[in-house]
């Protein structure tokens, strides 16, 4: 496939030649091309080999250059990776947004982290830095320094780059280096720009969240896209979060209504960027393997599952097969620890309280066996590079056993549950529908996917590990809907069930770890695994020194909330939760990023401990109450100096 | 953990007759505020220990530590060593990873969780 793949794009882009190469099974790698011949082979493959599944964009800093790369894959599963740069004077760049949509996201990153100008993307919220990080400060360009950079103030200390700065804020309007291809491509965004779902996502950002950001002009055709509307006076908006009670985690929702009636959603993440990335490049890869496992609480086993391979990879190791039987058995507990989660929290969203309260309890023995196999409760910890640190005995695969046994009882009840209850399908059933030819369009992964009928599990389309050994079924469903995700969430626990059992009957004799170096060779690796969630994509840079270059985490739900809009509107209110959680959200793993946002009437200024305190203090006494009554005082007097 | 104890005590009702005998006898899942001691089973990762007699000084566990928590530090001479080892728990995330490092195998992981403490300071401790 990768043969064919190759030769096509030669015999059709002949200034390719010698170019393009397979640097791994199911991967093309095509070098760094001008970014009008880019545009040409991106185009031909989206339109003439249907390449439609967008995977990834990914910043690099290349010295004078930005880098850009860009990961599709078609039908056949074999990803293609596209590179192109554009001068970090002028890093302009045509928005991709119009073939691939769930290229958004990825772009509006790459003009946050990057300082990358992105011309032809819709407009939107910004993400995922904080609405008062100031415009000129692009944190993964190699000259950013974290300790030069005051958090309080935020002001950069020292050269701010002048000969860079402003570029990307320049006018849009203004001539860049247009090529055919850009153009071609330009046109095909402003053609999608005309259908219904971007003329809403437009009009719905025009009517509220997308409040300018400090020293950003109003988008001036906001208000006007808003009366377009024909029913526009009864329109109403309701902003749900950051903070809210039905939201786990951070994140805004800004839904228009008509009545009862979804119209429009808009999206604001990136809450919970914690600048990982940056982290990472500046430590070794041993201290690594603990950044990335934070990325995520739920996934930290797949995390670090995609980064050990990226980095075993590279350095050219191969796991003992104890090693990968180990990880398959921790990956598929967590599975089933993340999904029993979802089932919880679905259940909670849809007002069936017992529902949580039963399916967190299985929950709990699970957790069970993932501390005393890990050592912690959720950060395991049980990577390590070139394989697990601790090794599964014969008394915990008897404890093991014990509690699948129970899991498997108790799962089946679920399961009949899910298929016979009449309320539970009656409230499903229908809501936040996302039809195939939409999943395939939005770039939809994991269980949402595979909810409508797509095949889509890296397990089996590309198996990894003891993978290979053990092949999956894959668990689809034609629902296509909130019910249809639950089902397939339950089954598929079945199946880690089935998995588990089967690996530790098959458990290799061996060693579990083999020797890492500590530098790594120069070069790249995209490693991709099944996540409970679906796709965890990962990508590795290193340059040869005993810290790597560049990481980029693409965890499942960043693919996934592309379509959360398309699944919201025309949906009811009182769906928005279930939906939001249908599909798994993370945060976290989307914005991978702690970073603290003032509130607006201080100026945009981060509090510390001190001034919180105050600001509380003040809150009371305005409104006549008086907090000294409640030993506050007394408080005080122990905690200052101390903290 | 008394959890593993635990019954299925829903999908019959016979069960809960029987789930309400075993609670009955069975120790509780809660411990004394005040005196009680939570003890972890001995698989889990908490403080680590230290010994100074075998420890050589390379400084490898400071280098993979990936927060930076743990300091060694020499306080005698280099034929006649006086190994220290200082730990920031408030720092500390308790990942083993000093122990998978260290070439004598000195540091090794309890399951000593009690680390709580009134000030920030006191959070620092000598191992
Ligand atoms: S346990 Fe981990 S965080 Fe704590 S001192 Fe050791 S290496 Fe550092
Ligand atoms: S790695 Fe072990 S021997 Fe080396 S300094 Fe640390 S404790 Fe001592």
């Amino acid at each position: 496939m990768e043969n064919e793949l190759m030769e096509a794009l030669i015999t059709r882009f002949p200034e390719l030649e010698g170019k393009v190469k397979i640097s791994a099974p199911l991967r093309v790698s095509v070098d760094w091309l001008p970014q009008e011949t880019f545009l040409k082979v991106i185009t031909w493959l989206h339109d003439e080999k249907k390449l439609t599944h967008g995977h990834n964009v990914i910043g690099t800093d290349e010295g004078d250059n930005l880098g850009f790369i860009y990961m599709i894959s078609g039908e056949d599963q074999v990803i293609v990776i596209l590179r192109t740069t554009a001068p970090k004077q002028a890093p302009r760049i045509p928005s991709l947004s119009g073939l691939y949509k769930c290229f958004i996201l990825f772009e509006r990153e790459l003009c946050d982290l990057f300082g990358a100008d992105v011309t032809g993307l819709p407009p939107g919220p910004r993400y995922p830095l904080p609405d008062n990080w100031p415009k000129d400060q692009w944190p993964l360009r190699k000259e950013w320094k974290p300790e030069k950079f005051d958090r309080q103030t935020m002001i950069y200390q020292g050269d701010s780059t002048p000969e860079t700065a402003g570029a990307p804020a320049g006018n849009p309007a203004s001539p860049g280096p247009a090529t055919e291809g850009a153009a071609e491509v330009n046109a095909k965004t402003e053609a999608l720009l005309q259908t219904v779902e971007l003329d809403e996502e437009a009009r719905a950002a025009a009517a509220f969240v997308n409040q300018p950001l400090p020293g950003e002009a109003a988008s001036d055709n906001a208000p006007e896209t808003a009366a377009k509307h024909p029913n526009s006076e009864n329109l109403i908006t309701v902003p749900i979060g950051p903070q809210h009670p039905s939201l786990d985690e951070p994140s805004t929702f800004t839904i228009t209504l008509e009545g009862e009636k979804v119209e429009g959603a808009v999206i604001g993440i990136g809450y919970n960027h914690r600048g990982l990335e940056k982290a990472c490049e500046s430590r070794s890869y041993v201290q690594d393997l603990y950044i990335i496992e934070r990325v995520c609480g739920i996934c930290s086993h797949a995390h670090t599952t995609a980064y050990c391979m990226c980095v075993e990879q590279l350095a050219g190791v191969t796991v003992p097969p104890r090693a990968e039987y180990i990880r398959l058995i921790v990956g598929e507990m967590e599975r089933l620890h993340s999904h029993l989660l979802w089932l919880g929290v679905a259940g909670h969203e849809i007002g069936f309280d017992t529902l949580f309260m039963m399916s967190w309890r299985d929950r709990e023995r699970v957790l069970d066996i993932l501390t005393v196999l890990g050592g912690n409760r959720i950060n395991y910890g049980i990577n390590c590079l070139g394989g697990v640190r601790r090794d599964i005995d014969e008394g915990l695969a008897q404890e093991i056993h014990k509690t699948l046994d129970f899991l498997e009882a108790e799962i089946k009840y679920y399961l009949k549950l899910a298929e016979t209850d009449s309320t539970l399908a009656a409230r499903l059933a229908g809501v936040g529908v996302l039809s195939k030819e939409d999943c395939l369009l939005y770039g939809a992964a994991g269980p949402v996917a595979r909810a409508a009928g797509i095949s889509d599990d890296v397990r089996q389309i590309e198996p990894y590990g003891a993978y290979r050994d053990i092949p999956v079924r894959v668990i689809t469903d034609e629902h296509a809907d909130v019910f249809g995700r639950t089902l397939v969430r339950i089954k598929e626990m079945l199946e880690s069930i089935r998995l588990i059992r089967e690996a530790l009957a098959r458990l290799p004799e061996g060693p579990i770890t083999v020797r890492v170096p500590r530098r790594i060779p120069a070069g790249e690796a995209i490693i991709r695994v099944e996540a409970p969630r679906g796709e965890d994509l990962h990508y590795l840079r290193s340059n040869g020194t005993d810290m790597p270059d560049r990481v980029r985490v693409r965890a499942p739900t960043e693919c996934n909330w592309h379509g959360m809009q398309h699944m919201l509107e025309g949906g009811y209110l009182s769906d928005v939760p279930i939906t939001i959680a249908a599909i798994d959200p993370c945060y976290s793993c989307t914005d991978r990023a702690i970073s603290l946002r003032g509130h607006n009437s201080l100026s945009g200024q981060v509090l510390d401990w001190q001034q919180l305190r105050k600001y509380s203090l003040d809150w009371y006494r305005q409104r006549g109450i008086d907090p000294s009554g409640i030993d506050l005082a007394d408080i005080s007097a122990h905690t200052d100096g101390k903290e | 953990m008394s959890v593993f104890k635990r019954k299925p005590g829903r999908t019959h009702p016979g069960r809960i007759s029987g789930a309400a005998v075993h609670n009955l006898f069975s120790h509780p899942a809660t411990i004394k505020y005040i005196g009680g001691k939570y003890t972890l089973d001995k698989r889990c990762r908490g403080l680590i220990k230290y010994d100074p007699l075998l420890c050589i000084g390379c400084g490898l566990c400071m280098k993979d530590c990936p927060t930076g928590a743990i300091t060694i530090v020499n306080k005698g001479t280099k034929q006649d060593r006086d190994m220290h080892a200082y730990l920031d728990t408030g720092k500390c995330i308790f990942c083993g990873q000093c122990a998978d490092t260290c070439p004598k195998k000195d540091i090794v992981v309890t399951s000593e969780s009690d680390l709580s403490n009134f000030s920030r300071d006191g959070l620092k401790i000598e191992l």
